[in-house]
């Protein structure tokens, strides 16, 4: 088991080189330059920035050489760095990325976090439902709701939900994560808290209802059609116990699998979302660092996702020998 | 039963190999008319007194009268069991041929109530089944048959827990209950009275005292038949936990290993930890057996208990059921196309074909004189050891197209001694001995017997 976990490990080492390598060339490759940008904010107050100040800012944040070989060999001095446990300094921040990225991770995963929980408390016994009752009006009630729940685009929906509910009606605050000038201590400042990530949650959990949901009810239908609960009902089981003992269990099978999503999701943060209602979350960070290449913290960001999935998809297969006796890993 | 009978031959027969956008409405829309009153009828809360009947033969353990099983699909109502009525007597076999499709399946799981609604129901027709059920007292708790001394006067024993060890009451003093009487497996034994109920009848929440108790079903595909996730053990224990009030983790245990033994499984205990997959088919059919034993049932239903087991296997399962048949002094209803298997263990065959029974009698009437050409030709297609044809004889053509059945003898296009009556109406049953009947113009005239011999 340990060996198995072990030569996994060894394996991710081998794919993590391979994401950070496709990345790092992909962002090189952009067609935004955080040196262009900020010498065109400096033209911008009318001074002229001299050749010889231009090329040495290119060379001081290593973009001067952008030839094929250029980017390998930053890719080079990128890894080197890593291997001392330095991922650099983010451009937009001043910061050490991994400061950045600690400093902004909790605020993402406490509401993802909250919303995942919401997202499977809601999805799995809708999905459930829908599947014992098939074709019946509830059924299609359920899958209508979800539908139009998964067909909505995030900025759109969540732009009405602030619109409706923030700035309309003022049941919520429109943006932010807590109300500064209040001066909130404690319990209070938690529920305050609470408030401000109301309106996101509700619009990250509607969004993501839909597809849990449909995976629920499909693997459930397909387990009620089997031969074992056709054995579990002639042994004179209520039906209650033949849905929620022996299909539930063999639903959960394939749910483990989205496993391997979550963790990753847990703490990337909604990068849209958190735009919207400006939470302070690592999505929100990131989705600025991007637009403005931020080189370091793309990098950074996007090697921590790439760990998670990797480590989420060990779990999922950990997982699976946990739910289904049938698998053996070795 | 007491549905109303209307026409639900919604879609008018035509020559056209397709329907229509409006004659699939209108058969959706009749469909969903007579489901949605066939399950409200089955979720109805009813008193027992409205699903309790009589038998007719009081010898009978369970009694198929007029039994009408429709699947409704969207190209129409299919027949799947149309009109069947037969009996299986108290410490019999009755088995049941015919081929695939022919709606020997649905005919058994109309007895347990399984067809998968809300497409499968049973649309008429009446069930009744001679169950063994609990004597309940006034407030419906099952009463046990006590274990007195010989004095008649009650003995107490101390309740133990898990472990074995005695539980003690808040003083420490032992805690005991009244000695209860226990069958050789150790489950406590209740008082029991004979009832008889129509199954087609009754709400789907009382069939649950018969399923797996009084009723148990063997399925044909052992493979699938498990629950994959749950050990052999869990599955087993689950029956006694369910059917016996008051029966404890460590007596059902006992009881499962004790009809593991039962079934001839060899080392019980490892079985009993093992998961399915963990095990062979034969095995699995084994243990599929003894879960099925375990309610102590009256009535087996086996559903092709060896279609899916190899040549070998076949034989060893089939001595099985034989054996147990006599140990539990119970029926058993055996479903089968293997003719074979019919010979050997059955009392009583029912031959089936395409929604009806064609001909029933004693197992040696059916094989020894034969009479409606379909049975003749399923024995014909039997291969023998001793036969020097070099090919082996078949029924030419298929079961006719279940939708839109015509009102003649569905075997006629297939039938080698068609005659002019066969246009006519659907034959009617014919007796030509006392155990004997069949449904075939060919012996329809005055004299049945006489017809018999000529043929």
């Amino acid at each position: 088991m340990l060996k198995y976990i072990l030569k996994r490990l060894g394996l991710s080492v081998l794919i993590l080189i391979g994401v950070s390598l496709i990345v790092y060339i992909l962002i090189r490759c952009m067609p935004v330059s955080f040196v262009e940008s900020k010498i065109a904010a400096m033209n911008q107050g009318g001074v002229q920035v001299p050749k010889e100040t231009v090329d040495a800012m290119y060379e001081m944040y290593g973009l001067a050489d952008s030839s094929f070989l250029g980017i390998l060999k930053g890719y080079g001095s990128w890894l080197n760095a890593l291997l001392h446990f330095d991922l650099g300094q983010s451009f937009v921040y001043g910061d050490s990325v991994l400061n950045v990225i600690v400093e902004h991770m909790g605020v993402s995963f406490a509401i993802a976090f909250i919303a995942i929980i919401f997202e499977y408390l809601i999805a799995i016994p809708l999905g459930v439902t829908a599947a014992t009752h098939q074709y019946s009006v509830r059924d299609y009630v359920v899958t209508i709701i979800v539908m139009v729940g998964i067909s909505l685009p995030s900025f759109f929906f969540a732009r009405v939900l602030q619109n409706v509910f923030a700035l309309k009606l003022g049941w919520f605050p429109s943006a932010g994560m807590e109300n500064t000038a209040a001066g909130y201590k404690g319990i209070f400042r938690l529920l305050d808290q609470l408030k401000h990530i109301a309106l996101p949650l509700i619009a990250m959990v509607i969004l993501s209802i839909g597809g849990t949901m449909r995976y629920m009810r499909t693997n459930m239908l397909e387990v009620l059609n089997s031969d074992y609960i056709r054995t579990a009902r002639a042994k004179g089981l209520k039906e209650s116990k033949v849905i929620y003992k022996h299909a539930f269990r063999n639903t959960m099978i394939p749910i483990v699998t989205m496993m391997a999503g979550i963790l990753p999701t847990l703490f990337s943060g909604a990068m849209i979302t958190e735009q919207i209602f400006d939470l302070p979350g690592i999505g929100n960070v990131a989705l600025k660092a991007t637009v403005s290449a931020d080189i370091p913290f793309i990098m950074g960001y996007n090697m921590f996702l790439a760990i998670l999935s990797v480590v989420g998809v060990l779990l999922s297969d950990l997982m699976y020998m946990v739910v289904d006796p049938r698998v053996k890993l070795a | 039963m007491n549905f109303k009978k209307k026409s639900d031959d919604s879609a008018k027969k035509s020559e056209k190999h397709y329907l229509s956008g409006k004659e699939i409405r209108a058969i959706a829309k009749e469909n969903n008319k007579v489901m949605r009153r066939l399950e409200k009828y089955k979720r109805r809360k009813a008193p027992e007194e409205e699903f309790l009947g009589e038998m007719k033969d009081p010898a009978d353990i369970l009694e198929v009268e007029d039994l009408h099983s429709y699947f409704f699909t969207d190209q129409g109502v299919v027949k799947a069991v149309n009109g069947v009525t037969f009996s299986v007597p108290q410490g019999s076999t009755v088995g049941i041929v015919g081929e695939s499709g022919c709606g020997k399946s649905v005919t058994s799981m109309s007895i347990m109530r399984l067809l998968q609604g809300p497409q499968g129901q049973i649309y008429s027709g009446s069930i009744r089944f001679k169950s063994y059920d609990f004597k309940r007292d006034e407030k419906g708790k099952p009463i046990p048959i006590w274990d007195d001394d010989e004095n008649g006067e009650p003995v107490y024993e101390e309740i133990k827990d898990r472990h074995g060890k005695v539980k003690l009451d808040k003083n420490g003093k032992p805690l005991t209950e009244r000695r209860q009487k226990r069958d050789r497996y150790g489950t406590k034994l209740y008082e029991m009275e004979e009832k008889v109920f129509d199954i087609a009848k009754m709400p789907t929440k009382e069939m649950y005292r018969l399923r797996g108790r009084q009723i148990a079903m063997i399925f044909q595909e052992p493979m699938t038949s498990l629950n994959p996730v749950f050990t052999i053990g869990n599955q087993l224990d689950e029956v006694t936990l369910l059917h016996v009030p008051g029966a404890t983790k460590e007596e059902a245990k006992r009881r499962s290993i004790e009809m593991l033994n039962l079934v001839g499984i060899a080392m019980p205990e490892r079985v009993y930890n093992s998961y399915p997959h963990e095990l062979s088919g034969g095995m699995r059919q084994r243990v599929m057996i003894a879960m099925a034993l375990e309610g102590n049932p009256r009535l087996i239903i086996a559903d092709e208990p060896t279609t899916a087991l190899d040549v070998t296997i076949q034989a060893q399962i089939l001595d099985l059921l034989r054996g147990l048949k006599d140990s539990i002094n119970g029926s058993i209803l055996l479903i089968t196309h293997d003719l074979g298997v019919i010979a050997e263990m059955a009392d009583y065959v029912v031959v089936m074909y395409a929604g009806r029974i064609i001909e029933q009698g004693t197992a040696s009437e059916i094989f020894h004189h034969p009479m409606h050409p379909y049975t003749i030709g399923l024995q014909k297609s039997k291969p023998t050891m001793d036969s020097e044809s070099d090919s082996l004889f078949n029924i030419p053509g298929n079961v006719p197209n279940p939708i839109d059945m015509p009102d003649y003898c569905y075997f006629r296009e297939r039938c080698s001694g068609c005659k002019e009556m066969c246009y006519g109406e659907y034959p009617k049953m014919v007796q030509v001995s006392p155990t004997h009947w069949v449904a075939c113009h060919l012996y329809g005239g005055e004299n049945p017997k006489e017809n018999a011999d000529e043929n």
